[in-house]
């Protein structure tokens, strides 16, 4: 009787493919949604301070404006590792090298923590200031 | 045509290109886990110290009572989503032996992490909302 097969690793990376596109994806709305949230503080902002403040000024003394920015960052450094491994696990024959693909995993992997312990310092000292006001 | 298996250099080769990310790996998915732990204990006990009226009577406390209850769901799948990472790099130790199934967990993970990152996402819009109904109107 034949022995059951597992999945190899190609198998395995290759149907990683369409769940790493999706994470890009929702990476992108993150970053909509915390730019909205920058314009919607902005237009509230607006109407506090009415004729005495620009528009622009008002937007960049916006308390979330590092926050935006470093997230920004992040967001560009991780969605195109990304898309480099999705990239890689797309090229994938059984059979061939796993190298290139593992490289481009290991890549990914140390953007992705840089990015996160960019983004935590960023959102630690927003809650820093806002809790010395 | 028949397609000769690999040789084992090769194997070694490929795991070892893999092996390069198990620090990061594993940093990032204890940070993740211990953040999602630290969220659903702090949601629950929060919710089990300020009183919220677990039998949801009226609207507003049957709204907050939601959102605690799926965050702290959502904070749970985390931990089950960040625990596959965990294992993933466990299992990234530089043999061929291991790969196939450090890539099934990851596989695993980055399917359920854009789910986890889709509800974070409601909830924080959902958060959001709430908080801006119930907040006072800012001082001129």
């Amino acid at each position: 009787m034949d022995k059951p097969t597992t999945p190899s690793p190609w198998a395995h990376l290759r149907r990683t493919r369409g769940a790493l596109i999706g994470v890009t994806v929702l990476l992108v709305l993150w970053f909509v949604l915390l730019t909205f949230l920058i314009c919607a503080t902005t237009w509230h902002a607006k109407g506090i301070y009415a004729d005495r403040k620009s528009i622009l000024q008002i937007f960049l003394s916006n308390g979330l404006m590092p926050i935006w920015l470093g997230s920004g960052v992040a967001h560009y450094h991780v969605g195109r590792k990304l898309l480099r491994l999705a990239r890689q696990t797309n090229e994938l024959q059984d059979g061939t090298p796993l190298r290139p693909a593992g490289e481009a995993f290991s890549s990914l992997w140390k953007a992705n923590l840089r990015a996160h312990l960019l983004l935590f310092a960023f959102v630690f000292v927003y809650w820093m200031i806002l809790s010395q006001r | 045509m028949t397609m000769h298996p690999p040789p084992v250099d090769q194997h070694r080769d490929d795991a070892e290109a893999f092996l390069a990310a198990r620090r990061s790996l594993l940093t990032l998915a204890f940070l993740g886990f211990g953040m999602f732990t630290a969220m659903a204990a702090f949601f629950a006990l929060g919710a089990a110290m300020q009183g919220y009226e677990w039998s949801c009577g009226l609207p507003k406390a049957a709204s907050a009572c939601l959102v605690f209850t799926m965050v702290c769901l959502t904070s749970l799948y985390g931990m089950w989503v960040f625990a596959q990472l965990i294992r993933c790099g466990m299992l990234l130790d530089g043999s061929s032996r291991s790969l196939p199934e450090a890539m099934d967990r990851h596989r695993a993970f980055w399917t359920h992490a854009s789910i986890l990152s889709l509800l974070c996402l409601g909830l924080f819009i959902v958060w959001s909302a709430h908080d801006l109904q119930s907040s006072p109107a800012p001082r001129r």
